[in-house]
């Protein structure tokens, strides 16, 4: 049972964080995942220090603040600002990490709180997070990452024609006059939101991982958004149950594993991409 | 061609590796304990009979700030009947998880500790410095609490557990008697413990020594110029003999700050690492005991040069 | 100190490559790449010895760089999204090697990876020569190869048309840029060499679009932020130098965004507010004229030209007093005159207006209840040299008089 729960735990956030990253990619931002698991630290220090404790809660609020402080950031740089998108992104986390580690050192020395200790999760111990919600036995992440993937599809799927034209041709949407900047913002609050609860329940390396690989997979083998989807949650189901085979047999990491699963899958894509012509 | 290069590194490591060094009783046993570090697990062995098995999630020598757990980790804890755990954060995010299992009986190790007797920031009440088992008397509270809870959940178990508690605290006392004498032996001015970073504050204040360090607790937390910059002048002034290395930190800062002292003219010497945050792994590291021997023997010589 | 300016200086450099190539970020993927290279090298060697563990680092980025262009080269992945790929790809197989390790040798690999991420207060002398000897070799490979990288990097079908191999410079700058990486991490850990390679190329473009100036200027910048972050580390406590380094250089960055000519945002909203306050100017004037030219008298107020060019009231009160200032009207009693050099440029304006619906009813065969409104805008923007050749083009004399409405100035024109 226990199998089960992280192999379905890998699966949804391959599906939810894959939807937004599919829309990261086409707008040169597919580093996200990895600018967030540093920006994220300053707000982590603020939240201890306004609460005074290493307690869960307030700690993540403050993840999820700054997480969505830095996408917002990382937006504004980079369309007002004229800032290349990378370069944008690029800056903007690492002066946000620059600007934690000095908070941690001036104020907080004694207390050990990067975020690898106070906010990240880990996917291996999901199963033993069982809620009490309904009795059904679920553990408590899984029920998150499924409200999160629903949302998700929801902001998706409602707004498809949006998300189209917003991410293929930005600037034909401009000229009918669709207000792109909304658009771009509105992706990065869900974006930012939803990586930091994954990391939450999951951990860093998978989330990072998951938000960018079955999303590129996806774009190797088809040019339709409406494909996408599907096959990012075929690739994220494939990377879940083999990448858990190998940790098995390894006796490894299992959030590893599964990003090592799914580069997997990428290449298989790529190959069959270049032979395709 | 990358994907096969892989494959092929991957399968070569597993077959050059042994299996079966997990820290463990060979005894069947009926009531199993998995506890974090292998600290801990040096402990509850001591205080363990016969029908306990015991085990431990980090090997020696694992930094508890990178530790990454695998399925195996999950089997055992969801297969352990009693789990127990540091406290003081150490654990950090764990904490919640291991709290949340239902079933096994979860003890917290420091639960019982005097709010008092932790050390913490003067300037920020709430940060704990979590290096709690170099003070002896704090580590007989904890093994209090642990062989109370255990008993209070299997009462069987109480008299034996009561019996082995007794007989490793006495152990402890004439460890401690041991080391305090060695430390006593050091100069009263040279009485400073330098390293790069906050594991050993519990250890100084419970045999007399002061602590001088880069880094706080942290290991996010940089020093910076100026940390070390003081740090020289502090050693140059006070002629400290030795500074010295730990077992899990680079040991980039220290020889750094050697350089910054013989840039001066102070020739201080760089010892060797010392453990704090695990078990060493040579025979002579790796219980509890032999390592408050060890820590207290290395810098005793090191600092009566 | 001098290794952290040198650092900077160097990293600076070099980021600019990739920065221009949109590979910015190459300094994350390469630093998380870099894990597994150290757990194999460790798990080949046996030992915990740092030039052997940097050795396997550097392999292992290197594979990685190489990787990401493969990736980018055959298929229609971009780049910023191959680095992120092949980042969590190998970092994920790192950690799978790592907890291998874990679980079967009772420790000893702890810290590994604190062997190789150090602290930029506590480099050694072999740091330091590490990076003089870096710095060195790669100013020299710049300097050698400029003309093919600025090839590549500004124009590839033409250096490939030309014969330089892409694949040739490509691996020249994969190779300074792991260079650069292997030895700044050791010193100063995996964020800080990201930043100097990210930020400092990044706030130089802000100044220059040519290469020579940006590699000087991002190299500058990263050299002076080095200082700025050792000054401010050893004057006060607490202060990390690598996260101080990183701050100056972002501020340097922000304000470059903001302030620098040209493509400084500061810069282009100023910019448009001129320009909206000239257009208003000359709007004014223009109306004016008109107005005296219909025989309206010389003296006007913002109700008399109302029906000419409508003025909300504060824009009224802000324009008019700064074309007081300017001495182009001057105020009498009940309202205002022009001066005469208003006069003459509200004409002007005038003029280019009627020019310009000449032009788009005789040669783009507008109709005519259009061409006013275009002309409301292009009157603003016609120089003296395109109205030129406009007269010229429309075979009309240039000195003709603009006061003249232009039905009488072109008799076969037909009003609506």
């Amino acid at each position: 049972m226990d199998a089960f729960w992280i192999i379905l735990t890998g699966f949804l956030v391959a599906s939810s964080t894959g939807m937004l990253g599919n829309l990261l990619l086409l707008r040169k931002m597919s580093m996200m995942g990895d600018a967030l698991s540093h920006a994220v630290l300053p707000g982590i220090v603020v939240a201890y220090l306004i609460s005074g404790s290493r307690a869960s809660l307030p700690l993540f609020l403050g993840a999820i603040i700054m997480g969505v402080l830095t996408t917002f950031l990382i937006q504004f740089f980079s369309s007002k600002g004229k800032m290349q998108s990378d370069a944008a992104m690029g800056t903007v986390f690492t002066f946000l990490f620059a600007i934690g580690v000095i908070m941690v050192t001036r104020f907080a020395g004694e207390a050990d709180i990067d975020a690898d200790c106070v906010l990240h999760g880990e996917l291996a111990f999901v199963p033993l997070q069982t809620s009490s919600f309904m009795g059904l036995g679920v553990p408590s992440p899984v029920w998150t990452l499924l409200v999160l993937l629903a949302i998700i599809q929801f902001i998706f799927w409602a707004g498809y024609k949006g998300w189209l034209i917003t991410s293929f041709n930005t600037e034909y949407a401009q000229s009918i006059g669709v207000k792109t900047i909304i658009w771009h913002y509105s992706l990065m609050a869900a974006t930012s939101v939803a990586t930091v609860v994954s990391f939450e329940s999951v951990g860093a390396i998978l989330v990072i991982s998951f938000l960018v690989v079955p999303a590129a997979t996806a774009y190797l083998l088809t040019d339709r958004l409406r494909l996408m989807p599907a096959l990012i949650m075929v690739q994220g189901a494939l990377s879940a149950v083999g990448g858990y085979m190998i940790s098995e047999a390894l006796e490894a990491s299992i959030s590893g594993s599964m990003s090592v699963m799914s580069f997997f899958l990428f290449i298989a894509a790529f190959l069959w991409s270049k032979k395709k012509g | 061609m990358r994907v096969i290069l892989k494959t092929l590194l991957v399968v070569l490591l597993f077959q050059s590796c042994d299996t079966g060094t997990i820290e463990k009783t060979a005894i069947p046993a009926k009531i199993k304990v998995v506890c974090t570090t292998s600290i801990l697990t040096d402990w509850v062995l001591n205080i363990a009979t016969e029908d306990v098995a015991v085990y431990s999630l980090l090997n020696k020598g694992v930094d508890p700030h990178v530790y990454k757990p695998s399925k195996k980790d999950l089997d055992l804890l969801r297969s352990a009947d009693i789990i127990i755990y540091h406290g003081l954060h150490l654990e950090g995010k764990i904490i919640d998880v291991l709290e949340k299992i239902k079933g096994p009986l979860v003890i917290d190790v420091s639960k019982n500790f005097p709010k008092s007797a932790i050390i913490t920031d003067p300037n920020f009440p709430a940060s704990q410095d979590p290096h709690y088992w170099f003070d002896v008397e704090l580590v007989k509270n904890g093994l209090a609490t642990v062989q109370s809870d255990i008993s209070a959940r299997y009462p069987s178990l109480k008299v034996d557990t009561k019996a082995n508690l007794q007989a490793y605290l006495k152990k402890m006392d004439s460890v401690t008697a041991e080391v305090q004498k060695k430390i006593s032996t050091i100069e009263q001015d040279q009485r400073i413990i330098i390293t790069t970073h906050d594991a050993l504050s519990y250890f100084a204040r419970a045999f007399g020594l002061t602590v001088n360090t880069l880094q706080g607790a942290s290991t996010v937390s940089e020093f910076g110029l100026r940390e070390i910059t003081d740090l020289v002048n502090f050693i140059c002034e006070r002629r400290v003999k030795a500074i010295f290395l730990e077992n899990i930190v680079s040991p980039q800062a220290m020889k750094s700050v050697q350089r910054g002292c013989q840039e001066k003219g102070w020739d201080v010497v760089l010892g060797p690492e010392l453990l704090s945050d695990s078990l060493g792994q040579k025979e002579d590291q790796d219980t509890y005991l032999e390592m408050l021997l060890f820590n207290a023997h290395t810098i005793t010589s090191y600092l009566t040069r | 100190m001098l290794s952290i300016v040198l650092l900077g200086g160097v990293s600076g450099a070099v980021g600019c490559f990739n920065f221009l190539q949109k590979k910015t970020l190459v300094g994350e993927t390469v630093a998380h790449s870099m894990l597994p290279g150290v757990l194999v090298a460790f798990l080949l060697s046996g030992v915990k010895n740092p030039y052997i563990l940097v050795t396997g680092a550097a392999i292992s980025g290197w594979l990685s760089i190489l990787l990401v262009d493969t990736i980018t080269k055959h298929s229609k992945i971009k780049n910023d999204s191959a680095l992120a790929i092949v980042l969590s790809s190998f970092f994920g197989f790192g950690i799978v090697l790592l907890t291998m390790i874990q679980s079967r040798y009772s420790g000893n690999q702890s810290g590994l990876d604190h062997y190789i991420f150090g602290n930029a207060a506590a480099m050694s002398p072999e740091d330091s020569t590490a990076f003089a000897l870096v710095s060195v070799l790669v100013v020299l490979l710049v300097i050698a190869y400029y003309f093919n990288l600025k090839a590549i990097i500004f124009n590839p079908d033409y250096a490939q048309s030309i014969g330089i191999s892409t694949k040739k410079v490509n691996g020249l700058i994969s190779f300074i840029t792991i260079l650069s990486i292997s030895v700044g991490i050791k010193a100063v850990g995996i964020v800080m060499m990201s930043a100097l390679l990210i930020i400092p190329p990044t706030a130089a473009r802000f100044w220059t679009s040519r290469l020579v100036p940006m590699l000087l200027l991002s190299g500058f910048f990263g050299a002076f932020s080095g200082w700025i972050g050792a000054f401010v580390s050893y004057a006060k406590t607490s202060m990390p130098t690598g996260p101080w380094t990183i701050v100056t250089v972002s501020c340097i960055a922000f304000a470059s965004m903001l302030f620098a000519p040209k493509k400084g945002v500061v810069y282009q909203r100023w910019s448009k507010l001129l320009l909206k306050r000239r257009i208003n100017e000359e709007n004014l004037l223009k109306a004016a004229v008109q107005n005296e030219v219909r025989g309206k008298g010389r003296l006007f107020t913002r109700e008399s030209i109302l029906t000419r060019q409508f003025f909300e009231f504060k824009r009224w009160k802000r324009t008019i007093k700064r074309l007081a200032r300017k001495k182009l009207v001057q105020k009498v009693n009940t309202g205002y005159t022009l001066s005469a050099k208003g006069r003459f440029y509200g004409a002007e304006i005038d003029r280019r207006h009627k020019i310009w619906e000449v032009y788009l009813q005789r040669r783009m065969q507008m109709s005519l209840h259009l061409v006013h409104d275009e002309a409301e805008t292009m009157e603003h923007f016609l120089t003296p040299e395109i109205e030129d050749e406009i007269l010229g083009e429309l075979g009309l004399c240039s000195r003709f008089n603009p006061i003249l409405e232009i039905h009488e100035l072109i008799p076969d024109i037909k009003l609506p």
